[in-house]
């Protein structure tokens, strides 16, 4: 594996630690604050926090893991 | 009554929640217009993937710039959804004793102020523009009577809801219909 392909793993990795920290911290808050949330509190009438949060895991996952899977496909390619 | 902490940290024994409100999905506009122009961005590069492959594999100069690309697309992702998550830790409580704005961030900042809702003297709601009419959004104004101190809560969702909402609690404070 190359210096670079270490690089890309660490920024995804760091990516995705940064992602459970905001995320925890999302859920803290969540225990504190319990408001009764309805369709005039939540983003557009529909979205809500928890969904955000959901999203935002997934989409951070989900392109780490894509960019690595390019970043070692392309490596291939070179060789 | 035993509210304590029932809604929200720091809602006393004898309060009762009536509503709260976060600012308009207007304040998110430009941040959510850069999105879509990142997302873009992202397709038309899955789109060329294989070109793309091709010359961050010729050298290092393609690899550098990929380098760079991934860093910052990563730190523009990370900054719009945390502003996103931002938006939804921010809110304005109204309760039948007190008037509470929370201004917190995921990170950096947690601030929380209640106006005592006696203290009010004048509340004034402002609606101007084009587009706070079409979207119901506007500012509301408080003028407190201990000083000449003056609250402004700006992008209030539902304006006019929460404007009569405070009035009403107001009134039904001050003229000791709420013990």
């Amino acid at each position: 594996m190359t210096e670079f392909n270490t690089l890309i793993i660490a920024i995804g990795l760091a990516s995705i630690i940064f992602c459970f920290i905001a995320l925890k911290r999302l859920i803290s808050y969540n225990k504190r604050f319990h408001l009764p949330e309805s369709k005039y509190t939540k983003l557009f009438k529909v979205i809500s926090k928890e969904q955000v949060g959901s999203l935002y895991l997934l989409l951070t996952i989900f392109s780490v893991i894509s960019v690595i899977i390019f970043t070692i496909s392309f490596n291939t390619y070179a060789e | 009554m035993q509210n304590r902490d029932r809604y929200f940290k720091g809602q006393e024994d004898n309060e009762t929640l009536v509503c709260f409100t976060r600012q308009h999905w207007i304040v998110l506009l430009p941040d959510l217009i850069f999105f879509m122009i990142f997302i873009a961005f992202v397709t038309v590069s899955i789109v060329n993937l294989p070109e793309i492959k091709a010359w961050v594999a010729s050298g290092i100069e393609g690899k550098t710039v990929f380098l760079i690309t991934f860093i910052i697309a990563t730190l523009y992702f990370h900054r719009f959804f945390i502003k996103i998550l931002n938006y939804f830790l921010c809110v304005e409580i109204i309760t039948d004793k007190r008037l509470i704005e929370h201004h917190k961030t995921v990170f950096f900042k947690d601030l929380m102020d209640a106006i005592d809702l006696s203290q009010i003297q004048n509340i004034e709601m402002n609606m101007d523009g084009f587009l706070p009419n079409i979207f119901k959004y506007g500012k509301i104004t408080i003028f407190l009577n201990s000083s000449s101190a003056v609250r402004t809560f700006t992008y209030v969702t539902n304006v006019q809801f929460h404007f009569r909402c405070i009035n009403r609690q107001k009134t039904a404070l001050q003229s000791g219909d709420i013990v």
